[in-house]
């Protein structure tokens, strides 16, 4: 019997890196997904959110049918219904909210799952309808990094997307917290090949901090201290690199004054790590080039816009910006046309008509950014209290899961059950769709036509995404979901595509691809790869042309000018919780991961990592169930004994349901961005469960 | 045929668990990874280090659908899943190259392909 076979290229999304894939379709079922070699990021491989793809596309648990609550909100009585009959429902119930209460009380939060290049066809429906209460993960991700880096360069770096061609230059990497240890980033594959000089800051001795040179086992929010530290002793014992200081920063004089009461020995008081060590760190890191810190996902800090920022001056001082190997920055093309999402929101979003809100000026660094920035309309924090105080009536989420991405899990169910209409749109009957009125099923990325930027900032290349196999049921995408709920709601003229290949191509116009050119091609080069050291030329687009590391605008704004050490800023332990509680991401994305028991299978979800003697105390053993309480909560976890830990802490799987009781997305925060500070939080251990 | 061989650089595996899951994927059950503690010896810096590394506990058994892809492309999903590159297949005659200039810790986990 002759099998029908085919290769098909497209990019992976069970992350917002979207590396290029292979699916391998057997007579219309998937039977392998494989790493696209020709892609500059993966290069051939995946990891196992990648791998786990077949699992999520043929997963019984899917909701393949539209549903409408009938009995009340999370009994779980359903009624099946047609697409336009859920449609219908929901839009009916948008458009009277809207006349009742104002657009205002319409909220939405996507994830990066959503289509085309995530979230900007949400945030143009939310435009349309004149709602500035649109939100996404990126305040729980990227963004206070990104913020960071605009104050001090001028413009952001997006260095999740880097490739291995970029840390092949470096010789030297600091992974500093960021939680790469199960895979799924180049770096672990470029120190194996080069070589090179590997530190890693972590209160956990992690699979790759074990191959480290040097690991740190730092106390967990203690890591601006340390940063601080180490620009003492580079500026003291003149380490740092005098012709590119001298010639592309400013206030340099008023960081080395300001650094000097931030000895070792002052930083080793706060973050338990030897003075010596912090010396050797910061003169293996000072005198090897190019060198690479990666902070990443060392977010969700009480002091982590500062802590980032010290970051970046630590890479600055050292003449390690925009060079292969260091801080790349991409500008090698037209401004408008350097960032993906920048094109993105120009082609989709509604810019002239776009509400403003006053939300959120209590943090002025972000609230300045808000407007020119193409991420969101209102930061979390303005969002979560607009909702807890009852002011949003609505929400539509779009590809999140609010209870466990959103924490406090009790508090976001409480809220949920008090909203006017709950829309979800989402591949699983998740723990929020089950109190939704309306659940709309989604395709899996393996199901929709669309393409990834992801490699086109930093590479620029332009990578296909297609339908490699049919949905079932009445599944779709959110093109079909935004276009119908915009259509019956009055708001036809913002979405006039007849499908998503016509809006695919009215997004690329500006760069010259079409969805047929990608689909034939799988990856289209439309510019060169970034270049190095173009700062000569052009300066830095901050208000004095250089590196701030003194921020006069930050002054401006009353925020710290220079990252400053404020004790009193980080949750303290008490009697009742007296150790510090930290988390790891495992290999997880968003709402649907925790739902695949494959994944879940093989990597451990919901654990908790202590120290044996600590373990000893309590009376856990390795394996058994141990209870974490806060003040927010408490959550069960399998516990993971070690004597490679801080012992003072306690570090958790994050993002997954145990932890989202445990935290608060509104306390603590980082005092600058307003964003979640989870980590660092006090906390105690229980046994004998 | 010559015999294959699937060599997991154990120095290079970080336990991602990505092999597990494509091979899950196929339908197979394949071995579990256990987390080993090795060490301590010294690293370049000449300071006492302890490892984790992450041995298969077992042997798998290679589908049809493996044999059958590495036949054509020369790859099976747990060699391609691997974000860190530990999983190689190589022809037997191939393994003393494999293994010269290896220190102690930095080891293989073997296991004949076919």
């Amino acid at each position: 019997m002759s099998q029908e076979e085919n290769f098909l290229k497209t990019s992976c999304k069970m992350c917002r890196r979207e590396c290029g894939m292979i699916a391998h379709v057997k007579d219309g079922r998937i039977a392998a997904v494989y790493g696209d070699p020709e892609d500059p990021i993966n290069r051939g491989t995946l990891c196992a959110k990648g791998a786990a793809a077949v699992e999520f596309e043929y997963d019984d648990k899917r909701v393949i049918t539209p549903l409408i609550r009938i009995e009340e909100r999370g009994e779980g009585k359903w009624r099946k219904a047609t697409w336009d009959e859920a449609i219908d429902y929901a839009a009916k119930k948008l458009s009277e909210i809207k006349s009742k209460y104002g657009a205002e009380a319409i909220g939405l939060i996507s994830g990066c799952e959503a289509e085309p290049n995530s979230f900007f066809l949400d945030r143009r429906f939310m435009d349309a309808i004149g709602s500035p209460s649109y939100c996404n993960g990126w305040g729980l991700c990227y963004a206070p990094n990104m913020f960071a880096e605009i104050y001090t360069f001028g413009m952001p770096t997006y260095d999740w997307l880097e490739s291995f061609d970029f840390y092949k230059h470096s010789k030297l990497i600091i992974i500093w917290g960021t939680g790469i240890w199960e895979g799924g980033m180049p770096i672990p594959d470029a120190v194996f090949t080069t070589g090179a000089k590997l530190i890693v800051i972590d209160p956990l001795l992690t699979p790759i901090a074990s191959r480290a040179d040097i690991w740190v086992s730092i106390k967990p929010n203690t890591d601006l201290a340390m940063a601080l530290a180490m620009i003492n002793v580079i500026v003291n014992e003149n380490l740092y690199d005098k012709d590119f200081v001298e010639k592309y920063t400013v206030g340099f004089d008023k960081l080395r004054e300001h650094v000097q009461k931030n000895t070792p020995e002052w930083a080793e008081k706060i973050t338990d790590v030897p003075a010596e060590t912090i010396r050797n760190v910061a003169r293996m890191y000072a005198t090897t080039k190019p060198a690479y810190v990666k902070p990443n996902a060392c977010c969700h800090h009480s002091q982590y816009f500062q802590r980032v920022r010290a970051m970046w001056i630590l890479q600055a001082i050292t003449g390690n910006v925009d060079v292969y190997g260091g801080k790349l920055f991409m500008r090698n093309r037209t401004p408008e046309m350097d960032d993906g999402t920048l094109i993105c929101d120009v082609r989709l979003g509604l810019r002239d008509i776009r509400p403003k809100t006053e939300l959120g000026k209590e943090f002025p660094a972000v609230y300045a950014l808000l407007k020119h920035l193409q991420y969101f309309t209102m930061i979390d924090n303005s969002w979560q209290k607009e909702l807890r105080e009852g002011r949003i009536k609505a929400v539509i989420a779009d590809a999140v899961n609010m209870v466990i991405r959103k924490p406090n899990s009790q508090r976001a169910l409480d809220v949920i059950k008090n909203l006017e209409l709950l829309v979800v749109f989402d591949v699983y009957m998740n723990e929020t769709a089950k109190y939704a009125d309306v659940v709309l099923p989604s395709t899996t990325f393996l199901e929709r036509d669309g393409f990834s930027l992801s490699s086109y900032n930093k590479e620029g290349v332009i990578t296909v995404r297609q339908k490699v196999v049919e949905p079932p049921g009445e599944c779709k995408s959110n093109f079909e979901l935004f276009t119908d709920l915009a259509r019956k709601m009055g708001l036809g003229e913002y979405f006039q595509w007849k499908n998503v290949k016509e809006l695919i191509d009215y997004i690329l116009e500006p760069t010259g691809v079409s969805f047929e050119m990608l689909k034939k091609e799988g990856i289209v080069r439309v510019g060169e790869p970034m270049k190095e050291k173009l700062y000569q030329e052009q300066g830095f687009p901050t208000p004095s042309k250089k590196v701030e590391l003194h921020s006069s605008m930050l002054e401006f704004m009353g925020v710290d000018p220079l990252p400053t050490w404020h004790d009193e800023l980080r949750p303290q332990p008490t009697q009742e919780l007296p150790l510090i509680l930290s988390s790891y991401t495992p290999l997880r994305q968003h709402s649907w991961t925790p739902w695949l028991w494959k994944l879940e299978e093989a990597l451990e979800f919901d654990v908790a990592y202590l120290h044996r003697d600590m373990a000893e105390k309590i009376g856990v053993h390795d394996g058994s169930w141990v209870v974490v309480e806060t003040k927010h909560g408490n959550a069960k976890f399998k516990a993971k004994v070690t004597e490679f830990i801080h012992p003072k802490s306690v570090i958790v799987s994050r993002g997954l349901h145990q932890q989202a009781k445990l935290i608060d997305i509104l306390d603590p925060i980082d005092s600058v961005t307003g964003f979640m500070a989870e980590r660092g939080m006090a906390c105690n251990l229980r046994g004998g469960v | 045929m010559a015999t294959h061989v699937i060599a997991v650089d154990l120095w290079r595996c970080l336990g991602s668990g990505s092999c597990y899951v494509a091979c899950r994927a196929l339908g197979n059950n394949p071995p579990k990874i256990g987390l080993t503690k090795v060490g301590p010896f010294k690293n370049s810096q000449d300071k006492p280090r302890i490892a984790f590394l992450h041995y298969p506990t077992g042997s798998c058994i290679e589908s049809l659908y493996c044999m059958e892809i590495f036949n054509k492309k020369g790859i099976t999903p747990c060699t391609a899943a691997c974000p860190e590159r530990a999983i190689r297949i190589v022809k037997l005659e191939e393994l003393p190259k494999l293994l010269a200039n290896r220190k102690s810790g930095e080891g293989f986990h073997f296991q004949i392909f076919k």
